[in-house]
């Protein structure tokens, strides 16, 4: 008879292998990531103590019904009635209001007072420049992005988990078109100086505004004060016919300098040359442009500036110069070189 | 591999993925300040909006945060009404804070065994930052311009004089070397009689 049969008992090798490797593997590299939930699908989530925060972080006091409204997006409106109409409950309960019709309205406030603003401190500067810099602190892309950062992005109702840039910027708007029905325009504006205007802070307004065909504008501009057109004249040249040369024109009128530019070839530098002209006539230069933001600006007659700046086709040297040769202060700026 | 935990190359220490700690110099983050575009202009708008506070209503290592709950939340709440305050009593847990920042990043933090005075000055620490990690700042200051100068080419801050200078110049034109040759070392040193004559010396 055999007696070498014992019993084994305990783990067995191949089930603490088994566990072990399945502990590793829930560890690090082969985690299978959770399901992204919404904000409002965890526990600490109380809506109305979200919404009386962002009142209060952003220190206008609007009451709770106000707030609600402008984070009402149209998404969220059209689930609602579809899963109504799904359990046959049509014309029945509370009918919700989008933002659609505030974000509208919103824009429209923002893109005139954003536009009186830049007049504002921008006098020289022509029309086509300032709508350009208005839409574009009005773009969904520019407004999502100050909106994520004032709380907008957890409050919006969607069936979304990430609320898309435009949801983002259309709560923002209606914020602003809230605003102005309740307070009033001036805490209005107020908020606008506040938040949205400070993204301009630092940043180059002429690539911003980005101009084509430079050369035709300066021509332009030069006619209209019935000057002679511009001479452009190579400066400087090094490394001709190699991969490291390098040309720098200035654009004369009347044998004084207008503007210079540096480029790889003579035609870059001659475009280059114009947008520096560009950037002097119009006063875009680092030290030109100068906003007050806060409430420095608080109080200000943006009123007077709602008329359009001029546009190209009108602009003129001799409306902001009272020299005889407009043309002559940007010469001594350009001395240094 | 028995009684060891396999770990993958790529695995990481937590103490040195932790971009809230300043962390050790290897890892450390560095790079500019960054915060709200619209922060330090008009008014300040806290960056903290949630703030979850788990613990346990018996445990002695809770002891601290059940008295801060007691004594100092209500009135950080009426201080900060912008930030939002969840409290979560779960039996027989360690107590921890969650911060929530704006820009979407948030920071889990244990509170075992820490005093109330102890939490209240993390939770100001908390109230006042930004949500961005910590990062040794490469430079005091930042702007968005590529350059004030503009871009840099060969004639940047070339000396006016050059403007009336006929050219070829033999004064600018001369090569500068970076390093002086090793003829030009022995001519100076023979210049100031430090010349030595290596096999017999000046002695003899």
């Amino acid at each position: 008879m055999c007696v070498n049969n014992v019993e084994k008992r305990g783990i067995k090798t191949w089930l603490s292998n088994t566990l072990r490797e399945m502990k590793d593997r829930n560890r690090d590299f082969d985690l299978v990531p959770h399901k992204k939930r919404h904000k409002r699908e965890w526990v600490n989530w109380n809506y109305d103590s979200e919404i009386y925060a962002f009142g209060k972080r952003l220190n206008e006091d609007l009451s709770q019904d106000e707030l609600k409204k402008i984070f009402i997006d149209q998404s969220y409106v059209d689930e609602e009635e579809k899963r109504k109409k799904d359990l046959g409950l049509e014309n029945v309960g509370v009918t919700l209001l989008s933002n659609s019709e505030l974000s509208n309205k919103g824009d429209s406030i923002m893109k005139s007072f954003t536009q009186s603003y830049l007049r504002f401190f921008l006098p020289r500067v022509p029309e086509e420049c300032i709508s350009s810099i208005s839409h574009n602190l009005c773009s969904n892309q520019t407004l999502s992005h100050i909106g994520g950062y004032i709380g907008c992005k957890d409050l919006i109702m969607s069936p979304l988990i990430d609320p898309t840039e435009e949801m983002i910027a259309n709560s923002v708007k209606s914020l602003i078109a809230v605003l102005d029905e309740t307070k009033g325009s001036k805490q209005c504006e107020k908020f606008i100086i506040d938040i949205i205007l400070p993204y301009l802070h630092d940043k180059d307004l002429l690539a911003i505004w980005d101009p084509v065909d430079p050369e035709n504008k300066v021509r332009k501009i030069l006619q209209n004060d019935g000057l002679p057109d511009f001479e452009p004249r190579l400066m400087r040249e090094t490394g001709r016919n190699t991969i490291f040369s390098c040309y720098i024109v200035g654009l004369y009128v009347n044998k004084n300098l207008i503007g210079y530019g540096p480029g790889e070839t003579i035609q870059v530098a001659q475009e280059m040359a114009a947008y520096d002209a560009l950037r002097r006539f119009f006063n875009l230069t680092v030290s030109g442009v100068r906003f007050k933001f806060g409430p420095a600006a608080h109080n200000l007659d943006y009123k007077s500036k709602q008329e359009a700046n001029f546009s190209i086709r009108d602009w003129k040297l001799s409306y902001f110069t009272q020299n005889t040769n407009p043309v002559e202060s940007p010469r001594k700026v350009a001395v240094s070189m | 591999m028995r009684g060891k935990y396999k770990l993958p190359n790529h695995y990481i220490h937590p103490k040195y993925c932790d971009l809230w700690s300043f962390g050790n110099e290897s890892v450390q983050l560095n790079g500019h300040i960054e915060n709200a575009p619209y922060q330090g202009f008009g008014r300040y708008v806290c960056q903290l909006q949630r703030v979850t506070l788990k613990f346990c209503k018996w445990g002695i290592g809770s002891k601290g945060t059940r008295d801060y709950i007691e004594t100092e939340l209500v009135d950080y709440c009426r201080t900060n009404p912008g930030v939002v305050v969840y409290l979560k009593p779960r039996r027989h847990k360690a107590p921890v804070m969650v911060c929530e920042y704006l820009n979407g990043s948030y920071h889990w933090m244990a509170l075992h065994g820490m005093s109330s005075e102890h939490i209240k000055l993390w939770v100001d620490f908390h109230t006042k930052r930004s949500g961005e990690p910590i990062r040794k700042f490469v430079k005091d200051v930042r702007t968005a311009w590529p350059s004030i100068q503009g871009a840099w080419n060969p004639f940047l801050n070339t000396p006016s004089e050059i403007n009336v200078t006929p050219l070829p110049n033999e004064e600018r034109g001369k090569h500068i070397p970076l390093k002086i040759s090793a003829t030009e070392q022995l001519l100076r040193m023979q210049a100031e009689g430090k010349l030595q004559n290596i096999l017999f010396g000046n002695d003899e």
